[in-house]
């Protein structure tokens, strides 16, 4: 049975629709960290970038904490200059002279590494399982 | 200068006392934060050695107090006393004149002595017969108490243990460095090796840049959230009291100058409050009797698991 005039266009609106939330979905995975304004977001993205690639840790977990525990996941980073970033960024947290690092490029990549590997899915060595 | 301080005090405390460096960090942390500190463990593992040679690397006068059930409070504090000579009464200072004062075996001591030790602990003065005369400056009590007594002993109650900054237990060692201790021990062994690491003005210096290390509104906000969250906590009868909290803020701020930052950032809190929050919370008794807690400490760690910090 020949399908209508309308049910072809509505096809036609489902396929536009589903190619662009797919592309969307792939355009989000993609992004680079340059789209972070300064290590504030950068900090804020790798907040919820932990929380769900490690929702075993408690919620009173510390930064230090944090990157202990993605160290002892085995998860791949330049951790001494995220060590550095990190104190660059609570300088300007808790500190009261420091100025607001503006470059949170390195925090932000490995904000999106964690994004890009949900739990679960071990990847050329690093665990990804929880706990 | 800062880092080396550290360093230095456990160089030197190592020499007399081993494996007892966080100890002796902590020792160093409340010290600084010009708090006083409660040492508890069964005789014999080095408290009143880890005592004296602290004091001495600091360079600060030391003195020690036996506490004993017979003692009265003059005994500690000095009184008025007729001068032939002057013909005149005249105050004689006690033994609680002094920088760093050990109290040994404070529970040991009738309640009448441990609160006359509140005023000079709380207000780093002694009133004897409305004569009033401050301590010197700096001004630490290091008590120690064994928990294992039951027999002759008076328990210091809530309001005098919320006078000390911390608590340290001090268990027994591990197997190797029990050893390290015996074989040590078996020669001659005296704080007199100790040496002195800072100077009274560096003292003083070290002091002021404690008190200017910053605490942010949000650190404040984090160290009051913790405070809530104790008091609600059900298997608390009790949760830290403000004063409590205020010498959390005082030791954090040490931590973080011994880290060589002039900022607290929520690690700094995390490392110091067990030690400081742990004997100012207590158990509810019927929590106790279900089986659903039996040591505070455990109380702590999950309120601190539990209470987002500032990120």
């Amino acid at each position: 049975m020949p399908i209508s005039l309308l049910e072809a266009s509505l096809l036609g609106a489902d396929i536009a629709l589903f190619s662009l939330a797919g592309a969307g979905y792939l355009l989000s995975r993609s992004l680079g960290p340059g789209v972070v304004p300064d290590a504030r977001a950068a900090f804020e993205l790798l907040d919820r970038s932990i929380k769900r690639y490690a929702p075993e840790l408690p919620q009173g977990y510390t930064w230090t904490e944090a990157f202990e525990h993605l160290r002892e996941r085995g998860v791949k980073s330049d951790w001494t200059k995220m060590d550095e970033k990190l104190s660059e960024y609570e300088a300007f947290r808790y500190g009261s002279l420091a100025p607001l690092p503006r470059d949170g490029t390195d925090v932000a990549a490995l904000a999106m590494k964690l994004r890009r590997n949900p739990i679960g899915r071990r990847t050329k060595g690093e665990d990804t399982q929880p706990g | 200068m800062v880092g080396e301080l550290k360093e230095k005090t456990l160089s030197q405390v190592r020499k007399v006392v081993i494996g007892r460096e966080r100890e002796a960090e902590l020792l160093l942390v409340s010290f600084l934060a010009r708090g006083h500190v409660l040492l508890e463990g069964v005789p014999g593992v080095s408290k009143t050695i880890l005592a004296k040679a602290f004091a001495k690397c600091l360079g600060v006068e030391f003195k020690r107090i036996q506490f004993t059930p017979d003692m009265l409070p003059m005994d500690m504090l000095g009184g008025i006393i007729f001068d032939m000579k002057q013909r005149d009464f005249e105050f004689r200072k006690g033994p609680v004149f002094t920088n760093l004062l050990l109290a040994d075996e404070i529970n040991r001591a009738p309640p009448k002595v441990q609160s006359a030790l509140l005023e000079s602990m709380q207000e780093a003065q002694v009133t004897v017969e409305g004569h009033t005369e401050p301590l010197p400056d700096p001004f630490m009590v290091i008590a120690t108490q064994n928990p294992q007594e039951f027999q002759g002993v008076y328990p210091l109650p809530e309001n005098q243990l919320d006078r000390f900054m911390m608590r340290i237990e001090m268990g027994y060692p591990n197997l190797t460095t029990e050893s390290a201790i015996i074989k040590r021990n078996l020669g001659d062994m005296g704080t007199q090796v100790v040496e002195q690491v800072l100077g009274a003005d560096e003292l003083t210096k070290t002091f002021r840049e404690v008190a200017n290390v910053a605490v942010s509104d949000e650190i404040m906000g984090y160290i009051s959230l913790l405070g809530l969250e104790s008091r609600n906590e059900s298997r608390l009868s009790l949760g830290a009291s403000p004063r409590a909290l205020i010498q959390l803020a005082h030791c954090s701020r040490a931590v973080a100058f011994l880290a060589g930052r002039d900022y607290v950032i929520p690690e700094d809190i995390k490392e110091v409050a067990l030690y400081v929050l742990g004997h100012r919370v207590k158990l509810d008794q019927s929590a106790v009797l279900v089986g659903k807690v039996n040591d505070p400490a455990e109380v702590v760690r999950d309120i601190l698991t539990k209470v987002k910090p500032p990120r």
